[in-house]
């Protein structure tokens, strides 16, 4: 099993307990995960999010698991990050964060920058959501309109596309579009709000949909993995 | 032995909810929960009745199945339904959101659950958006806890969100706390442990919705055997006494 959805690094508004590259191996052994797709939560408040991503590349060079840049589509000259991660890095995706850094996925620089990432062959990360928007402290994330993750599936730029961290019912708002794009896939991390969640998506025809997505550490592993594996 | 002591069924659903329930007992080995009825926020004396009654059918139907007694402070009747409750074989009570739980109109139950040593669990949760107007937060829970130091009161949801919720009842010695909810933040669990003790720390789902997310959150924190067994069912076992 692969982990599309886990990060190491900072958050700035809780101390995290276990948030570094061996915390995640731990987790991931005890639970046969074999890889993943990492992130650096640091680069997601760092004005420069390439310095987290030195510090990401540190943890995950020679390990199991796949680095993911992360990006803030609202800077200027995007085409900087991504050149500089060449020069720099092993990389297999990039990630990011419109309900932190808001900004419009309808927009010119959006376009843009999802053209950048279909030359260089990369996956796109769009991270839904940061956590309960009811526990925001000090910074109000602002939800992307699901009708902006509708038009992206409908014209994904035919890149490998990934939403995180969506909810069951925002999930079933996009059931259509989702089966009808090979390449745009959602993972598990926030499917909680139904009981039996891998059960339902199956009866919505989505489980071929599906990844494994954990949010660690800003969520639960333990709770996301008994969600996927055993509802 | 797991004891989820926040769960609900709604109104204004027929049987899923229920079936839904009993499938979570009978597949994740829940050995026993208890319910209560909500559908408005703000009910009217018919609503709470049919509510409770819809709580006792379904009490009725599996040993497994307990019930809190949902009472609307604002009736003038709400202590009635509290004695009905209790005679048909309740456990607890419960309070929602449409009343602070500090307005003086809960004083009245107050008085009541200390005499029947009766736990109050009460709605609880902050939040950044989207806040009812009679919502109560760990503040709320806090000042009616010094209030009444007699009353036991279980503050649900770690107060919605644990820092603000944590803090407001650290101190407080008859202020237990369960988990409920969809809220699964890595650490809460940690963090609660360590501010108050596994003693006071409940294992609750809020069911229909959910439940592994809330095993998860017991096993994924670093607690001994003996902590897990106080949160998975002694602590209710405890609290509830004969009526568990």
């Amino acid at each position: 099993m692969i982990d599309y959805n886990c990060m190491i690094g900072q958050w700035p508004f809780r101390y995290l307990r276990k948030n570094t590259i061996d915390d995640l191996k731990t987790v991931h052994e005890k639970h046969q995960v074999e890889s993943g797709y990492v992130s650096n939560l640091s680069s997601v408040f760092y004005h420069d999010p390439f310095e987290g991503d030195k510090v990401l590349f540190e943890s995950v060079k020679d390990s199991q698991y796949k680095m993911v840049i992360s990006m803030n589509v609202a800077l200027p000259n995007l085409y900087r990050d991504i050149k500089k991660a060449n020069e720099s890095f092993s990389y297999e995706g990039i990630r990011i964060y419109p309900s932190i850094h808001k900004y419009d996925l309808l927009g010119s620089k959006f376009n843009e920058f999802c053209h950048m990432v279909k030359e260089e062959n990369k996956k796109l990360f769009i991270s839904y959501r940061m956590g309960d928007v009811r526990l925001d402290y000090l910074v109000n994330q602002q939800l992307p309109d699901i009708s902006s993750i509708k038009a992206i599936i409908d014209n994904p730029y035919d890149l490998e596309l990934y939403i995180l961290n969506l909810k069951s019912q925002e999930i079933t708002s996009l059931r259509d579009e989702f089966i009808k794009s090979s390449l745009v896939f959602f993972d598990s991390s926030d499917i909680k709000h139904e009981t039996f969640a891998r059960e339902f998506l199956k009866n919505e025809g989505l489980d071929q949909k599906v990844v494994f997505g954990s949010f660690f550490p800003l969520y639960t592993f333990e709770s996301n993995y008994l969600i996927y594996m055993k509802t | 032995m797991i004891i989820d002591m926040h769960a609900h069924l709604w109104d204004q659903d027929d049987k899923e909810n229920s079936e839904t329930i009993i499938k979570v007992l009978d597949t994740f080995s829940i050995d026993k929960v208890f319910v209560s009825t909500l559908q408005e926020y703000y009910p009217t004396k018919e609503d709470v009745k049919r509510y409770n009654k819809k709580t006792h059918d379904f009490m009725m139907r599996d040993s497994r199945i307990g019930g809190f007694i949902y009472t609307d402070p604002v009736h003038n009747n709400c202590i009635d339904v509290i004695k009905k409750g209790l005679d048909e074989g309740f456990s607890a009570i419960k309070l929602w959101v449409s009343c602070l739980v500090d307005d003086q109109r809960v004083n009245q139950i107050a008085e009541f659950c200390i005499k029947e040593k009766l736990p109050i669990l009460t709605h609880a949760f902050k939040k950044a958006s989207g806040q009812l107007p009679y919502e109560t937060t760990a503040i709320h829970v806090r000042n009616l806890a010094l209030r009444y130091p007699e009353l036991i009161i279980i503050m649900a949801h770690l107060g919605g969100n644990s820092y603000d919720g944590i803090r407001c009842i650290e101190d407080l010695e008859n202020v237990y706390t369960d988990f409920s909810g969809t809220i699964f933040r890595g650490d809460d669990i940690s963090y609660a442990v360590e501010q108050i003790g596994a003693k006071r720390i409940l294992f609750g789902t809020d069911l229909p919705t959910g439940c592994l997310q809330c095993i998860g959150q017991v096993e994924g924190a670093d607690l001994t055997n003996e902590q897990k067994d106080l949160i998975y069912y002694k602590n209710t076992q405890r609290i509830l006494g004969e009526r568990v």
